[in-house]
């Protein structure tokens, strides 16, 4: 079951409202508790004992680390409990994927065990979600959580488990007890963020979806033009996707009286390669500062650059390689570390170029942002090919004279639009324009403030709700597998 | 005004009445993880103190950087 499906929403429905009429505390937790591992059951049961071992471990190791404070053994204790927690990760996203492209490498037949070896999912989120808690305790910012049954709620809670955000202990432990009483004002800012959440999934991603998919399942048959406009509308379908899926967990976390921390801060605003990952995937990006950033940072301090650059190559490799065992997403979190590097080296100097030019901040920042935006799609040619071969033929394609000759042909209208545009329709097309236009337009609303959209007058904000009501029935609310959630698969 | 708060606005660069204790990188604008390390040095050289990367890692907000201060025998903050 998805979070966008009509039954996850008749039924969170429903269990708002039971959780609601129980007495706030314990009983809430413990209905919470039951549905959140009832939905993970929803998905194939063969990866409920992985998210059982993870809790289970998680618990223990957090009980170990106290026992073991003052000891000289407790740093072992850490490393143990992280590496157990780690483990069933390394073992279904890398190891067995790697052993099956070996067996591939010697030519045995191997195509059993790729379906054998599905990743649990969810997995990368549960796992960052435990080792953020053995980290905290560890660290003293959290004390060590005694009921299991709070443990494994916030390892497990429904809206979080399968895709994120990744919760932090310091901040979403406290509210496990489930004491917060549904407000009208938590109500509407909950609602509108769900109704948002589906309308950028159902609407605007999978609408967005067909362009991108027409084009990357057929790239021989494509055009250049075709490869960097799909390549550019991809980039806004994985963050409708992406953005409206962490809506919806963090407004169903609202309704039951959880705040989860934010996903996405309007990224494609970003006017630095910096600022983009401070703006995308907030909580993972945030995981990966205070626990591979900052420590390798402060072992490398005396090389302050060097160090610097070290610590910034490592953590965005790892993001990379966080999204799973191929090439693609190792070449994608070193073009990400290289491009952060060389954004942090030359700021300093490209500021006091653009200074001594005198153009204005805001000239500047509108000519960094389109800029940025367009690293940024190109690299997610990384993730969306299929392989590295598929993504190595975009980029000849896109970078050659063909596409400027196409561009100029069709300016020119030497020839029917039909002739760079073999997959896309112009109705396509247009509509594609006006979603991104829509997205894009939302950002610029909540650039100040992430919900100034309930600021906004009673009757334009019930024009929206009524839009967005409508285009949802219109659409239909996904249950369909070929519409999963992208991030699903990380 | 707090030697700590002053510390981390010199440094940030920002005005000292926007700081508080629950002031982190999650809401502050300047505080980005490549200033962090100047925040540590910065911390380092006015409490005559030195840091261990345990320590540095728990300072997540100013609150907390106080309270790391505070157990290190750091009393005047």
């Amino acid at each position: 079951m998805i979070v966008s499906s009509p039954l996850y929403l008749i039924l969170l429905l429903g269990l708002v409202v039971l959780a609601s009429s129980l007495k706030a505390g314990a009983p809430r937790a413990a209905l919470i508790l039951f549905c959140s591992y009832a939905y993970y059951l929803t998905f194939p049961i063969a990866f409920f004992p992985i998210l059982v071992y993870v809790v289970a471990v998680a618990y223990c190791g957090g009980l170990l680390i106290e026992r073991l404070e003052g000891s000289r053994l407790k740093s072992w204790g850490v490393g143990a409990a992280i590496v157990l927690c780690f483990a069933p990760l390394l073992i279904y996203k890398y190891i067995l994927p790697l052993a099956s492209t070996s067996h591939r490498v010697v030519g045995i037949d191997w195509q059993l065990t790729t379906q054998t070896f599905l990743i649990p999912i969810g997995l990368s989120f549960y796992t960052f979600t435990a080792v953020g808690y053995l980290a905290d305790v560890a660290l003293g910012l959290v004390p060590v959580e005694r009921a299991a049954t709070r443990v494994a709620l916030f390892c497990g809670f429904f809206p979080s488990v399968t895709s994120g955000p990744i919760p932090r202990a310091a901040h979403v432990l406290p509210q496990m007890d489930f004491k917060r009483e549904f407000t009208a004002e938590r109500g509407m800012r909950a609602t509108t963020e769900i109704l948002f959440g589906v309308v950028m999934k159902v609407w605007i991603a999978d609408t967005l979806g067909v362009t991108s998919s027409a084009v990357f399942n057929d790239i021989g048959g494509s055009s250049a033009l075709e490869q960097l406009v799909a390549t550019l509308i991809f980039s806004f379908q994985l963050y409708a996707d992406f953005a409206g899926y962490s809506l919806i967990a963090i407004g169903s976390a609202r309704l039951l009286g959880i705040d989860l921390p934010d996903n996405f801060r309007q990224p494609y605003l970003a006017d630095s390669i910096t600022e983009f990952w401070r703006r995308w995937h907030v909580s993972l990006f945030t995981w990966l500062r205070d626990y591979v950033f900052t420590p390798l940072r402060v072992r490398w301090r005396h090389w302050p650059q060097l160090g610097t650059s070290s610590a910034i190559f490592i953590t965005l490799l790892l993001m990379g390689i966080w999204h799973g065992a191929g090439w693609g997403y190792v070449v994608f979190g070193t073009v990400h570390g290289l491009l952060l590097i060389a954004s942090q080296l030359t700021l300093p100097r490209r500021n006091l170029f653009l200074a001594r030019l005198r153009i204005p901040a805001s000239v500047v920042y509108i000519t960094r942002v389109p800029i940025t935006f367009l690293i940024v799609s190109l690299s997610f040619i990384l993730i969306r090919a299929s392989d590295l071969d598929q993504a190595s033929r975009i980029y000849r394609n896109i970078f050659n004279r063909r596409l400027l000759s196409e561009l100029s042909d069709l300016f020119a209208q030497v020839h029917d639009s039909a002739l760079a545009f073999r997959h896309i329709s112009l109705a396509q097309n247009w509509l594609d324009l006006a979603l991104v236009s829509i997205l894009v337009g939302g950002d610029l609303v909540a650039r100040r403030d992430n919900f100034s959209f309930l600021q906004l007058p009673a009757p334009l904000r019930a024009a929206c709700y009524a839009i967005c009501i409508f285009v949802v029935f219109v659409h239909g609310v996904s249950d369909n597998a070929t519409k999963q959630f992208l991030y699903f698969q990380f | 005004m707090d030697l700590l708060i002053k510390v981390f606005a010199d440094t940030l660069g920002v005005d000292p009445a926007t700081l508080s204790d629950d002031s982190s990188p999650d809401n502050t604008v300047r505080w980005d993880s490549l200033r962090s390390m100047h925040l540590v040095a910065a911390i380092e050289d006015a409490f005559s103190t030195e840091l261990s990367t345990a320590e540095i890692m728990r300072m997540r907000s100013i609150g907390l950087a106080r309270s790391v201060l505070r157990k290190k025998g750091v009393l005047d903050i």
